[in-house]
């Protein structure tokens, strides 16, 4: 992949800068992983560690939400962006939850990122392929030798078909993608085709369309985790005393309840990443719930800039003394 | 015919006989966590009313309530009552059974568990394809043997064996009910296209070495306390349970109560380790605070705390938490680290 490859010269060149002239302290960006189908989060400190960073269509996880927390939090940090991770860091900056002064962004044009959820629908185990892209197509061979051929846009997250800035806005520097001219037509209205169908079926359709879904929810909350913008110190879901969700997982009220009341919880902070989607072990549509709230309130509200709401570090906790809960 | 099809042969036989169908239920223990069939994740075993002469209890036997419409009703369809065969049981999720056997059959016995292992049929059969996500045979587990199971796949002869009393009276029963499955399960061909062919893996021989694996991780994380690998996996953890929950090895259950005004139940629920309450206790002191005690207390679970109580690893290496953790953590990074795989490109740089 040479033009991957570029794009993978000039970010580490960028990156060695950074770390050599001491404008940064450590790097958050990609590297790779056991898989080839997932790049994974990556930190590094010294200059000649560069070559282990990476990017490509793979580049699945959201970097910002490493800053907020850890050994990171005070530190000089350069971190890598997409469009999703730039708002996701814009919002915590509104936040108060990171001092912008100590981050160096260095921006990244993005052209969608893949769902292996999505290539299970044209693959019987996705992970057992390498992928090749070559502008709108994508080649997936195996080991065993046997090779599928499908456009890059049927295996992108959803997400990315609606992503209004997939190139970062304010960074401190952007490195243009290469492998661009795969960049799949985004919808202008940023609605999903996939609301759009839901919307038209019965009610009867729906909830049982949800519940035949949410039911395969093994509540391992990997899309709470994985969603940067889900950021309560401390979720209502692991209040223990009295404990507002049940540990079973055949009440079928109690997977909407998480469901729905994440949906609910993080629908206007929602930065559009699809992460949610793609770390879904049981490829459970729930972020479907969160796409229909935002194109509600867009209708009804107007459009709005970020979340309706702030939550600020230093909020009282809710469940605590003083709090609202 | 392939090996692979004694799904096939078995539905087949069912089909045609619907005593056969009433009794048995085929599960696939490649699509499933095959701890599920043994450990389901949420199991009831209690229910207590408040009546006029206090609280009344009664025990319940077999745990799952059937909810799969969403009514919420506890109308089952039956599915509970059938015995459950499991095919395609790979070497390493028997392995893992062996995990749970030793946790749940040890002193004191657990009941509910107990019960649905002597049910169930295993038909154990070895594992033809590596994927890119497997990594077995660094854990020490040799996937052309078949290990464990009621029926096995032989893969000298390529025939099905009765190996436990359970096993061949499953067999007998098949073939009494279909004589002509007698001759088709003895033809099923070992498919010899296979890894070990190819050279990608190690033979029995070169694995005679690994049985001391287990002892060998133990003791080297013994002085590996203060790593930095635990720094580097818990910056990247997202703390989520998503590697527990579809790991066939992991068994860790939570006990909850659930009751409404007058009657409620107690049931246990699958649990994990990497929850920031799992050890939370009652006053509120958590012993493991931190993303790096409850990783750390992970591995050292799975590849420390049981070697030195079973002589065995916690891990199978069929690399579930590799494919689902939606950061890339499996157990590859600290076998690499540990020098147990070679791969220099991919070591953390402990410098």
């Amino acid at each position: 992949m040479p033009k991957t490859q570029l794009t993978k010269d000039k970010l580490q060149q960028k990156v060695k800068e950074l770390l050599e002239s001491e404008k940064i302290e450590a790097f958050v960006g990609y590297g790779e992983g056991d898989l080839s189908l997932k790049k994974i989060p990556l930190v590094i400190t010294r200059p000649e560690d560069v070559s282990k960073l990476t990017f490509d269509q793979t580049s699945t996880p959201l970097l910002s939400r490493y800053l907020l927390d850890g050994e990171l939090k005070d530190k000089k940090v350069g971190i890598l962006l997409k469009g999703c991770d730039k708002r996701a860091l814009d919002l915590f900056e509104k936040e108060n939850r990171i001092n912008k002064e100590n981050i160096y962004t260095l921006g990244i044009s993005c052209n969608g990122v893949i769902s292996i959820n999505k290539m299970s629908e044209y693959l019987n185990d996705p992970t057992e392929y390498e992928l090749n892209f070559d502008g709108e197509k994508v080649k997936a061979s195996s080991k065993t030798g046997e090779e599928v051929e499908f456009d890059y846009q049927d295996i992108l997250s959803p997400h990315c078909h609606i992503c209004q800035s997939p190139t970062p806005e304010d960074v401190d520097d952007l490195i243009e993608n290469e492998a661009s001219e795969a960049l799949v037509p985004i919808k202008e209205d940023g609605i999903m085709d996939s609301i759009i169908e839901l919307e038209k079926a019965s009610k009867e359709e729906k909830y049982q369309y949800f519940i035949e879904s949410l039911n395969r929810c093994r509540r391992c909350f990997a899309c709470r985790e994985a969603c940067p913008v889900c950021n309560c110190p401390k979720c209502l879901f692991d209040i223990e005393n009295p404990r507002f969700l049940d540990k079973s997982t055949e009440e079928s009220a109690q997977h909407q309840y998480y469901h729905i009341l994440r949906a609910f919880h993080v629908a206007d902070r929602c930065v559009g990443c699809g992460e949610c989607e793609r770390a879904c072990p049981e490829e459970i549509p729930f972020y479907l719930l969160h796409e229909k709230i935002k194109k509600d309130i867009d209708e009804m509200f107007g459009e709005k800039e970020d979340a309706l709401s702030y939550a600020y570090p230093d909020d009282v906790e809710p469940f605590e003394e003083g709090g609202e809960a | 015919m392939k090996l692979t099809d004694i799904k096939k042969v078995l539905e087949e036989a069912f089909e045609k006989n619907e005593k056969l169908e009433e009794k048995y239920n085929i599960c696939d223990g490649e699509k499933e966590n095959i701890k599920s069939f043994f450990f389901p994740q949420t199991e009831k075993y209690l229910e207590f009313k408040r009546t006029d002469k206090g609280t009344e209890f009664f025990p319940v036997n077999n745990g799952l309530v059937n909810d799969s419409d969403g009514t919420g009703s506890d109308e089952t369809d039956g599915a509970k009552e059938k015995i459950n065969v499991v095919v395609r049981a790979k070497p390493c999720s028997v392995e893992a059974l062996e995990v749970f056997d030793y946790v749940f059959l040890s002193e004191p016995v657990d009941p509910l568990y107990k019960e649905k292992r002597e049910k169930t049929i295993i038909i154990s059969s070895s594992c033809r394809e590596l994927k890119n996500s497997c990594f077995c045979t660094s854990v020490g587990i040799d996937p052309y043997k078949p290990v464990g199971g009621d029926v096995r796949i032989d893969d000298s002869t390529g025939g099905v064996v009765g190996v436990t009393p359970k096993g061949k009276d499953f067999l007998e029963e098949i073939f009494e009910a279909d004589e002509s499955k007698k001759s088709e399960i003895q033809k099923l061909e070992v498919d010899q296209e296979s890894d070990l062919e190819k050279g990608n893996v190690k033979t029995s021989t070169e694995r005679e070495a690994e049985k001391d694996l287990a002892n060998r991780l133990k003791d080297k994380l013994d002085n590996m306390q203060d790593s930095k690998l635990w720094d580097e996996l818990s910056l990247r953890c997202l703390g989520c349970g998503v590697c527990t929950y579809y790991c066939p090895s992991c068994h860790c259950f939570d006990v909850c109560d659930y009751y409404k005004k007058d009657t409620g139940s107690r049931y246990r629920a699958w649990d994990s380790c990497m929850f920031s309450e799992f050890t939370s206790m009652a006053g509120g002191h958590n012993p493991r605070p931190t993303k790096k005690d409850r990783i750390k207390n992970r591995f050292y679970h799975k590849f420390n705390y049981l070697p030195k109580l079973y002589e065995k690893l916690g891990c199978v290496g069929c690399g579930k938490c590799l494919v689902h953790c939606p950061v890339g953590i499996s157990p590859l990074t600290l076998l690499r680290e540990m020098g147990e795989i070679e791969d220099e490109d991919k070591s953390i740089s402990t410098s």
